[in-house]
This record gives C-alpha cells, structure tokens and sequence, in this order.
C-alpha cells in the first residue's frame, strides 16, 4: 500500500510541477466562462412562455454535462496517452521495476495517478458549474453529485483504455484509437439506438426525440431482423462509455428512480476496462529493457 | 533446489540472444555474500546483458539464474537488493530527497525510518547540501550519487551497480571505493561492471573477465593485486647455456615464453609455481642467472585475455 501511494503521489506531482494540471484546469474555466454567457437564468422564456424549472434543469445540465464529459475525456485521452507510454521509453519504469513492487502494481499506481489530475480538474470545473447553476436556479440538488461520479468513473475506463493501448502502440494511435473507440461508443449508447431498441418508450415519448423519427423513417418499420441483429451485436460488444454519461446527465436533471439506468452500460464498461487491464498485464510482464 | 544454497546469485548456463547476437553465452557464476565481484569486458561484452538478467528486466533466452535462491522478479526477495542502472532516467521533477523518499517507499520502507535513511545517505554521498534542488538540475556526478544513494535505500544485501563510477571525479571514485569496503564489511555482496580496470583492481575481491558474451576469465584479485600473498603468474628469467631441452620443459611449465633475447618473458601456468622455475632450469642442464617475478596487474591480464580470445574467435 505504502508503494502504491508512492507511485500514485509521484505521478500526480508530475503533472503538477510541469503545470500540465494547471494548464487543463486553465483550459476548462474556459469552457465554464463560455458556459456562464449562455441564457442561464432564473426565469427564461421561449416564444413569451415562462419555461418550467425542470425543463430548464433538464437543459442546463444537459449542456453542462456535455461540456464536463468532453473536458474530462480529452483530457483524460491527454494525459493517459503518454503517462505509460513515456515512462517505459524514458527508461524511468526500469528502475521502479527492480522494487519490490509488481509491474501491475506500478501500472495501476500511473492510472490512478492520472485519474486523480483528471478528476481534480474535471471536479473544479463541476463546482464551478455547480454553483453557478444553483446560483441562477436557486435550487439545490444533490443528483448533480451522483451524475458527477458516473462521469468520474467514465474516466477512469478511457484512462485504463488509453494508457494501455499506448504500452503497445505510439501515443498519438494509442490516443486516436481511444478517441475512436469512444465515440463508437458514443454513438452506440445514444439515446436514439436504446430509444428505439430497448424500449424507453417514455423517454422517447417524453423528449420526442427527433433523430429517432429520423432513424425509424430510415430503418422503416418493422425494421428487418438484419437490422436489428446488427444492433444487438454491436449493442452487446462495444462499450457503453457515452451511455454511461448520458446516464449521468439524466441523474443530474431528474430523480434517480425516473431513469431506467442501464445496467449492462455499466457492466460493458468494467469489462472493457477490465480486459484492457489484463492486455496491460500481460504487455508489461513481457517487456524488456 | 540447485547450486549451492549460499551463493546469493546463482546461474546455470544463463545465454540471452538478441537476433543474431549473443550477448551473454551460458554464464555459470555464483556470487556470495561479503564479496565485490567485478564484472569486466570491452564494450558491448554482455556485462549489462548479464545484470539484467539477474534483475528480471530482460528475460533469458536459455538457462537460469538464481537470486536468493529464488527466480528473479519474484517481488519479496527484491526488496534485499539495490541497482544502480548503467544510465539513470530518473523523475527528474523530484528533488534529491523526495527521490530517495519515492525509492524507499517502493521498498516498504515505513516514513519514520526514511527520514533519517534518507539524511544519513544523502550525507554518505555528500550531496546533503543539495537535498531540495531539484534532479533536473543535477550535475551527471551528481546523478551518479544520487542513483547510488538509492540503490542503498533499503540496506541491500546485494549491490548490482553498472559503471557505478563513470562521471564521477576521482575523489569521487575514491569516496565510493570507500563506501563499498565498508558495505562489504557489513556483509552486503556487490557486483560492479567497469572498463576500468584500475577501478576493479583496487575495489574487487573477485573478477570475472567478459567477452563476446563469454566469461572467459575468473579470478581472485588478490592473485594479481600487491597483496603479499599474491602469487606472480609472469617472470623473466635469464640463463645460461640456454638449450632446446631447456625450452622444451619451459614449454610445458608456461602459457606464453617470449625470448627478448637476453630475456626470457614467462607467463606460467596454474599448476607451476614460480619456485619450481629454479628446478626446471637445473634439470635442462643450464644455469639461472636471474629470476625476477614480474606482477601482472589486472591490465595485463585484461589486455592479455582480450587479445588472445580475439585470436581464437577470429
Ligand atoms: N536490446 C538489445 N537489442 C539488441 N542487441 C542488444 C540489446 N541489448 C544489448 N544488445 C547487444 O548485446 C551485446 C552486449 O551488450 P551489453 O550487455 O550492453 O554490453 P556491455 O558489456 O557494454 O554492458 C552488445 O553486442 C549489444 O549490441
Ligand atoms: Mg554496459
């Protein structure tokens, strides 16, 4: 435990002393900056109608979980795309690897590590928009919090992913790879494919969700069984990171209980996550200097 | 278990292969504790190739080695043993003593006896003065104590540096000689790689002469150092009436024989000891005018061993 910690506070030092910490963080308030400058305020109004407090929750959390999901993931690709990669190169890790420590040991002490600059910085961000948004809707909910740490844990999947892709691939394909892996993902979880397959209905009902008119028009209906094979595969094999912040987004604008949360989102993720580890493993055990 | 049970580095026909190249060719050593072992060759002679083998960064491509009678890697018996690497990449954001604090907690060292470890070797390797400077910062003289210093953290008993002593001034040598007397005095075994030789020659109990990747030489060094037990393996003699029966027994009796004329330049083999030179002389019917044993310093014997395996390879 002493050598994980170790290994954990030196890799988030690096990123404090070489003000990479800083300089994302920098980056973020911007983003919060152009986030407070959108019509964020206590009674807003569409076409001369007053719109209702939830909507409104519902909108501004939206927009503020799209901007925390794609901080905290390029950041995240960022930082864990090198953080192995670089230590392993440099020759760094050799010297560690003569402690009596594991390889595994030490490659779970960077992730970690790299998850914590991230979620710092993610999680200042978080409070920022927090508050502002409880300062401009003076109302106060905790469901933002439970939305933040499935966002948190979105990260350390991508962090995983991306920091072991990287011991074997360059940085900058262990990064794209990661990227792209991701968005499949993404684009996998969006509402308008589980809307669609796996009954939502209320959902669907409730936000009316154009791209899924678009997507039934294409696909026809019924759509062919071809159709709907090829989404069970995929639906089963890839994993669900971008459903996972959706499920988060949702947490934050609405009751827990009024999401049907998606449980083999969170399991395809741990897989993932889990396999990628196991690769991980068995990539550093072979490794030689 | 294999081998003997004392020996705290043990290997049985330990070979690694890059491609075509052998860099290390089946090493049969042990190494025991309270001994400087030297490790000695040319570049490029698998003096590295050997080390990490033993330390589990590379693995073999045949044979095996033993640490603490256990395989290497296995993670209990590493924290009894301290690596000084050939070129040291470190966190170069610490300062001195938080990279010896990193290292000792790697260990398992517990905080309340880092601290006084840390300022106890930071003051053994004379950088006390420079304890919150940064590494970045640090001299390659500097690096190369530092790196000691940490491979000293968790008390080893086994010491593995590469080139310990290169970028260091000779006062710097000479602190470290020092600092490896004493640890060997304690018990801890260390083995050293070096090309220089005068290095080798004054720190090691032990030497083992590397080339191509093969231990072509093992030796003590107080065979060749001025110690007074030292046996010289090299003499000139001069005679008299000098014959070809004369030639035929030296022939027997040495390694080498080169004739300077006036001189005669041996180099004996192990079984025959340089008193029996009188005998050899007067049983070929000559006489022996002068006999001086000349020492063999590890330089000769190197240069010596180089250039004849180089004749033999070729
Ligand atoms: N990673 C590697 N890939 C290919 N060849 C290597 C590698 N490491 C070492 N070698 C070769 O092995 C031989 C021994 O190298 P080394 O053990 O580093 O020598 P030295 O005695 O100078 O420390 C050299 O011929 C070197 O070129
Ligand atoms: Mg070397």
């Amino acid at each position: 435990m002493i050598q994980l910690r170790a290994l954990i506070r030196v890799t988030v030092q690096e990123y404090i002393r070489s003000k990479t910490m800083l300089a994302l963080l920098l980056i973020g308030c911007f983003f919060v900056l152009i986030f407070s400058c959108c019509g964020l305020s206590e009674s807003m109004s569409v076409n001369n109608q007053i719109v209702a407090k939830e909507s409104q929750i519902d909108l501004f959390w939206g927009v503020a979980y799209w901007i925390l999901a794609l901080y905290g993931v390029a950041g995240s690709v960022l930082l864990s795309m090198n953080c192995v990669s670089s230590e392993i190169r440099s020759r760094r890790a050799a010297l560690v690897w003569t402690r009596p420590i594991s390889r595994m040991t030490w490659l779970i002490g960077k992730i970690i590590g790299v998850w914590i600059v991230t979620a710092i910085d993610t999680g200042v961000l978080f409070l920022l928009i927090y508050f502002l948004i409880v300062a401009k809707l003076k109302i106060v909910s905790f469901f933002p919090f439970v939305g933040f740490s499935i966002l948190l844990l979105e990260i350390l999947a991508i962090i995983i992913l991306v920091s072991t892709l990287s011991i074997r691939f360059s940085d900058v394909i262990s990064g794209f790879l990661g990227s792209i892996i991701y968005g499949v993902s993404l684009v996998i979880g969006m509402d308008w494919v589980q809307a669609y397959f796996f009954q939502i209905q209320e959902y669907l009902a409730q936000t009316n969700t154009a791209p899924a008119e678009l997507l039934r028009a294409f696909l026809q209906e019924p759509p062919s069984i071809l159709w709907q094979i090829f989404f069970w595969i995929t639906y089963i094999i890839t994993p669900h990171f971008g459903n996972i912040q959706g499920i988060g987004r949702k947490l934050a604008s609405h009751s827990p209980i009024a999401l049907s949360l998606d449980w083999w989102s969170f399991l395809s993720v741990l897989l993932y996550s889990l396999i990628f580890l196991i690769i991980g493993r068995r990539e550093i055990k072979r490794m030689e200097f | 278990m294999v081998g003997n049970m004392d020996a705290i580095i043990h290997t049985e026909q330990l070979t690694k292969r890059y491609g075509a190249t052998t860099a290390l060719d089946r090493l049969d050593l042990d190494i025991y504790p309270g001994e400087i072992f030297g490790l000695l060759g040319p570049n490029g002679a698998g003096k590295t190739t050997a080390i990490k083998l033993v330390l589990n960064l590379i693995l073999p491509t045949s044979g095996t080695v033993t640490l603490f009678g256990r395989p290497p890697g296995n993670i209990s018996i590493m924290s009894r043993v301290g690596y000084l690497p050939e070129v040291l990449s470190v966190h170069d954001y610490l300062k001195a003593s938080e990279f010896l604090r990193f290292h000792g907690q790697l260990c398992g060292i517990k905080s309340n006896l880092l601290t006084p470890r840390i300022d106890r070797l930071l003051d053994l390797v004379g950088l006390s003065a420079h304890r919150r400077q940064t590494l970045r910062s640090f001299s390659k003289g500097m690096l190369q104590r530092i790196g000691f210093a940490q491979a000293l953290i968790n008390d080893p008993q086994l010491l593995i540096l590469d080139e310990p002593t290169s970028g260091l001034d000779p006062i710097g040598r000479k602190e470290m000689r020092d600092i490896f007397l004493n640890l060997k005095e304690q018990g801890v075994a260390i083995i050293l790689n070096s090309h220089i030789l005068s290095e080798i020659e004054k720190s090691c109990d032990r030497v083992g002469i590397l080339k191509h990747g093969e231990l072509i030489h093992l030796a003590e060094t107080a065979y060749l150092s001025d110690s007074p037990d030292s046996t010289a393996r090299a003499v000139e003699i001069q005679v008299n009436n000098r014959s070809d029966a004369l030639m035929t027994l030296l022939d027997h009796a040495c390694v080498s024989i080169r004739d300077n004329g006036k001189k005669l330049s041996l180099t004996l083999k192990r079984s025959v000891d340089i008193s029996d030179i009188p005998r050899i002389v007067e049983t070929a019917g000559a006489e022996l005018v002068a006999l001086i044993p000349i020492k063999e310093t590890l330089e000769d014997l190197f240069y010596r061993l180089i250039s004849s395996a180089d004749g033999g390879k070729k």
